[in-house]
This record gives C-alpha cells, structure tokens and sequence, in this order.
C-alpha cells in the first residue's frame, strides 16, 4: 500500500523518507527493555520448568525484530498529505485506514513540535486544531522542518485571507 | 472600551458567599466550638474562633468588593481577584448561549444567576453570582443588538432592543410533563434510591432494618434448611416478597420520574425572539437559556423507545457552548409531535422528515455485529473441530447474533437535503441528527480492518461541541460512494 492511493482517490504526498529511521528507532528504544524483560524472565523460567533456555526469548525476540524491521516501513508507506488548494489531506493507519479532510476555513490554531528523535534528524510534525471534536487536531509527523514551516504559513495565510 | 468602575454583582450575591465559605468549613469548625464547650480553658480556642469567623465573612466580603464587571458595546468584561487580578474580555462575538439560573432564594430576591457559555471549555466562563433581574435584561439586550460588523449598530440595536414579544413555539401543559416523567422512567433512579436506603437505615437508631439482609433472609433461607424451604408456603412468601419488592421499585421509579420531570420541566416553554430560541422551565429553580439560531451546529431528534411506541420525540440542539447540559446540547422541547418539531426545525430552515434516506450495503449487517460476531465465531469453530457434536450449535449462536446486526444495519440511514446531512441510527430506541454542512468541521473517510474485509468505508463527520460518541458517522458505504459523500459534504460546506 502507497500512499498514492488514498481513500479519498487522492495522489499524496509521503513524508520526509528520515522519518522510517525515526520510526525505528522509536520502536528499538521501546523494543529493548522489552527484550530484557523477556531474556531475564527466560532464563528465571527455563531454569525452574527444565526448558532450553532461549526458548521464549528467541521467540519474543523475532516478534520484536519484525516490530523494528517491517513495521516502521508498513506504518511510513501508510501515512500521506497534501495541501489541496483550501483543504488539507492527511492519510494514516495500518490497520484502521483514514482520510481526513479539513477545510482551512475550520482551523482554530496550528502547532509545530519537534520530539527528542525528530529534532536529530531534523523532522518537525505539525498540528492543525479545529473546533471538532473526533478530529479536534489533525497530526502530521515527519516533515522536514521547513516543509512544516512552509505549511504552517500557507495555512495561517490562508486562513488571513479568509478573515479578510 | 473602558472597565473601569464597573459594577458589582448584587448584595444578596455577598450574603450566599459568605454562607457558603461557612458551610464548607464547617467541618473544620466543629472541633474549634467543640473546644471552647468542653476544654477546661476556652481563653486560647475563643479567639481562634473569633479570627476564623471573622475570616469567613471578611474574605467573601472583599472578593465581592473587588469582582467589577462591566457590559461593554461589544464584549462582556469581569476583573476579579483580591491577590492577583485577573480581567477577563469575553467578546459578544464568542458568546455562543446564555444560561439564566433562579432558585428559590434568587426568586425571593429578584436576582438571577446568569452563565455566558463561550465554547472555551473551561466550566466558569462568565458566570455572574448573581445580578438583578434588569441587568440580566441589560446584558441580553446588549448581546442581542450587537450585531457583528457594522460600526451602525445603534439603530439595529434600538430596534432589536425594542423587538417584538417572544413568538410561542412549544410548551408543556402539566400533563405532558407528567407524561414525560413517566415515558423517563429508568432503572437507574430506582438504583439511586436502594443506595440511598443504605444511607438512611443507620440514621434509624433502634429498628437497624436492612433491605438486603432481609432479602438475603428471605430468599436465602433454603440455604440454612433445604426441607424447610422446600415447603410450598414458604417458596410463596419468597416469590411474593420478590413480587412486592419488584411492584415497590417500579412504583418507585415512576414517581421518582415524575417528581425529577416536574422539577426540571414544570411550565416549560420554548419561544422565538427572532434571532434566538428561549427555553425557559423549573419549578423551585426557573432556567432560562437562551440560544441564538446562528450557533446551532446540530439539531438531535431523540426517541428512546418508550417515547417512540408513544409516537413522541425529543428535540436538542448542538450549540458549541453547551457544556452545562449533558451530551454538549440543550433540549428544546422533551416530548414533541412531528407538527411541533417541525415548527422547531422551520426556523433553523432544516427539515425534520427528509425523503431521500439511503441504507448502507447488506454487508454492513457483518460489520455490526462484527465483534461478538469475531467474538464468538473462532471458538466456536475450534470446539466444533475438537468436539464435532457441537457443530449444530454454531448457528444457534450466530443466528442471534447476526439478527441484532441485521436489525443495526436496518435502523441506519442517511440523507442529504436542504444543505444538511442527516444520519439516523437505532434498534429500539431512534436517534437522528441533523447538520447543517456549513457547520461541517472536517471529514475523514474510515476503513477498519473489519470494513476492509468486506470491502466497505465509512465517513465520520465531525462537527463542533458534539462529545466523541454521538459524533455523525456514515458507514455501510462503497468506497466509491464514500468518496462521493465526502465529496457533496466538502463543497455542500461553502453553502
């Protein structure tokens, strides 16, 4: 699945390609304690219950390396915006798809947040609020900080037109 | 625009503040008294408890000497605070409903509360604690005639203020707000009143009757001796007892329904000023909310199924500030015949009854009972494996199961006219709402996993003020209808 091909049947745009590596990362640094937890509990059980040890480890181990291998790409390639003349697109979700549509007309204030991985790699997410309530703010990760910049002021230029 | 002088909020506010600041430090007064009654030197506690007191009524005094407020041309302005100041501007523009509060105590001194609701989400947004019955007029008329744009406002807001009397849309004659106690009837009052017996029976120092111990006597006893029990005298008096118990708490639930519907409902009246709905209703507290037509966002027709087999509904509107009432919205009329809702919906320029309502698709029953349906289904199949006889039993299960989807899928519609979107769902119980799509926030076509499966979408509409689970949802839809809905929702917007 790409994401040029949306729910809406619209062609998107995908995000800033470093954003995979921070996925990865995100997964690794929660994988590891994981992993740890995993090493010690089999090696407390595989001892009392008379298994190999490595037995549940490997195991978790294998689930853990497809989480920090193959799923950060599944969860990128799933993500997509567009700002389409006064509507922003945003595409996401795996398992649940969605495709949110936001008229700028609607926007209430926008953020731009760099996390602790984000901000090494130079990424940004923007967030864009509205007066709704299922989707009161709208997130888009992985933008290279410019890009989100550059969102952000057509947005709110946008937005002061309208005003006017 | 200048705040300064202002106006304080009526005396009677500073005489229910200073009681106020009694009653929630009473507790810590008991011991302070109960020093000075029983210690064997009271020199020490009788000042304390002097300062204290004069702390409780010193400390209202002042926060009513210094909260000014002052109705402005074009915004409300409160200051309050003794230590930090704070001066709040709540802009006419923002204001979305007011809400007009008079107790008994209000009603004797002619003063009212009144709570302007902006939308902002904290709880006391502009809350006057509480001002004369003229002031409440003053500032409604100063919301009323501001209008917006134009610096010429002094001739639309003399006119406005001198308006014609409110029009009549709705009221309730005594015997339907009886009637709507009763159709209101719900368990859960009769819930709340067996807790609160648990409360009362301490108070009865002596008999020490507990409903439970004596249910546990009664039913229980074929515990403590089976042959005794067995007896057919005995099983009756348990079966009229539970018989007795049951009849008690369904009489229960009915008047308690009552009484709450006369309290809340009692003379309710629903008028049109022009510009704005004005509901007004209460027996001991009178409210009075006023919502302009502007800030509807939503209009929600509600008929549970007591109400539905009586032909009634219950008529809401969404207003982005509604945060006093429950679910973010204002009921406008508890019990109403569609000629009424009608005249209701008339002036929002929306139609209660629209024709074209449109199914989902039939594989939409799956997606409804889609959990209990997965739920269930790999079990079963993997007993019916393991232990072939249990097989006839899959769909003993499933049929159920599949028929209270079916029944989902079939209370689900929707349609789009006179510039609003209309989605209608249910069982028993119906609810429909209405949105304007020039309130539409934003739209998001969904796919789930379970939809994915069956190759179907939804559009969830978002609108402002709605709480996450009454938020519209379209479902059922192919994915090329889904595309074409939110299509027809984005330019139906521009209006």
């Amino acid at each position: 699945m790409s994401a040029a091909e949306t729910l809406a049947g619209e062609a998107l745009d995908p995000l800033d390609p470093r954003y995979r590596t921070v996925l990865r990362l995100g997964s690794l640094v929660a994988a590891l304690p994981l992993l740890v937890a995993a090493v010690v509990a089999d090696a407390v059980l595989s001892s009392r219950f008379d298994f190999a040890f490595g037995a549940i480890a490997s195991g978790i181990a294998l689930l853990l390396i497809s989480w920090v291998l193959v799923s950060p790409a599944r969860r990128f390639n799933a993500w997509g915006y567009r700002l389409d003349g006064d509507e922003l697109n945003v595409a996401r979700g795996v398992l649940t798809r969605t495709h949110s549509i936001v008229p700028l007309q609607r926007v209430q204030h926008i953020d731009v947040g760099q996390g602790a991985i984000a901000r090494r790699f130079g990424l940004a997410e923007l967030v864009v609020h509205t007066a709704g309530t299922h989707g009161a703010a709208v997130t888009i990760p992985g933008l290279a900080l410019p890009e989100a910049e550059r969102l952000r002021d057509e947005i709110r230029l946008h937005i002061r037109r309208e005003a006017e | 625009m200048s705040a300064e002088g202002g106006r304080r909020l009526h005396p009677a506010s500073l005489i229910t503040g200073i009681l106020d600041s009694i009653r929630s430090s009473i507790l810590a007064l008991l011991p302070i008294f109960g020093s000075i009654a029983f210690a064997e030197r009271p020199f020490v506690s009788v000042p304390i408890a002097f300062l204290i007191l004069a702390g409780l009524i010193l400390v209202p005094t002042i926060k009513w000497m210094r909260f000014r407020y002052t109705i402005g041309d074009d915004a409300l302005v409160i200051e309050q605070g003794v230590i930090s100041r704070q001066r709040r501007v709540i802009p006419f523009e923002r204001v979305q409903d007011i809400d007009v509060e008079r107790g008994p105590i209000a009603r004797a001194t002619g003063t009212a509360l009144v709570k302007v609701e902006t939308g902002g989400g904290g709880k006391d947004e502009g809350t006057l604690d509480v001002v004369t019955l003229a002031e409440v007029e003053r500032l409604r008329a100063a919301i009323r005639g501001w209008r917006g744009a134009a610096p010429a406002t002094d001739a639309a807001a003399t006119e406005v203020a001198a308006s014609p009397p409110d029009q009549l849309i709705y009221a309730m004659p005594i015997s339907r707000v009886v009637l709507s106690g009763v159709l209101g009837f719900s368990l859960v009052s009769i819930a709340v009143i067996f807790g609160a017996l648990q409360y009362v029976e301490p108070l009865v120092e002596g008999t020490r009757y507990d409903v439970y111990d004596f249910i546990r006597e009664q039913v229980g006893s074929r515990r403590i001796d089976p042959r005794e029990a067995a007896t057919g005298a005995r099983m009756l008096a348990t079966a009229a007892f539970v018989a007795s118990l049951v009849g008690a708490a369904l009489v229960l639930g009915f008047v308690t329904g009552i009484v709450l519907a006369l309290l809340r409902d009692f003379g309710f009246r629903l008028s049109w000023s022009g510009a704005a709905f004005r509901v007004r209703r209460g027996l001991l507290t009178i409210r009075e909310v006023q919502v302009p037509r502007g800030r509807v966002q939503r209009v929600i027709l509600k008929a549970p199924l007591l109400l539905r087999l009586m032909k009634y509904r219950r008529v809401e509107l969404g207003t982005i500030g509604g945060a006093s009432e429950m679910g973010g919205s204002h009921v406008v009329a508890p019990l109403a015949r569609s000629e009424e809702i009608n005249r209701i919906t008339d002036l929002l320029h929306l139609d209660a009854a629209p024709a074209g309502w449109r199914r989902g698709h039939g594989l939409m029953v799956l997606q409804r009972s889609g959990r209990l349906l997965t739920a269930m289904l790999t079990p079963m199949v993997v007993l019916g494996v393991l232990v072939p006889w249990t097989l006839p039993l899959v769909p003993v299960v499933l049929i159920p199961i599949l028929a209270v989807g079916w029944l989902a899928w079939r209370g689900e519609r929707h349609a789009i006219e006179q510039g609003a979107l209309h989605v209608r769902n249910g069982i028993l119980g119906i609810r429909h709402v209405i949105v304007p799509m020039r309130r539409i926030q934003s739209v998001t076509i969904r796919r789930g996993w379970i939809e994915r499966a069956i190759g179907l979408s939804s559009v969830i509409v978002d609108v402002a003020g709605a709480s996450t689970y009454t938020v519209p949802v379209v479902s059922g839809l192919v994915p090329d209808d889904a595309r074409r809905l939110a299509a027809a929702l984005l330019i139906g917007r521009r209006g």
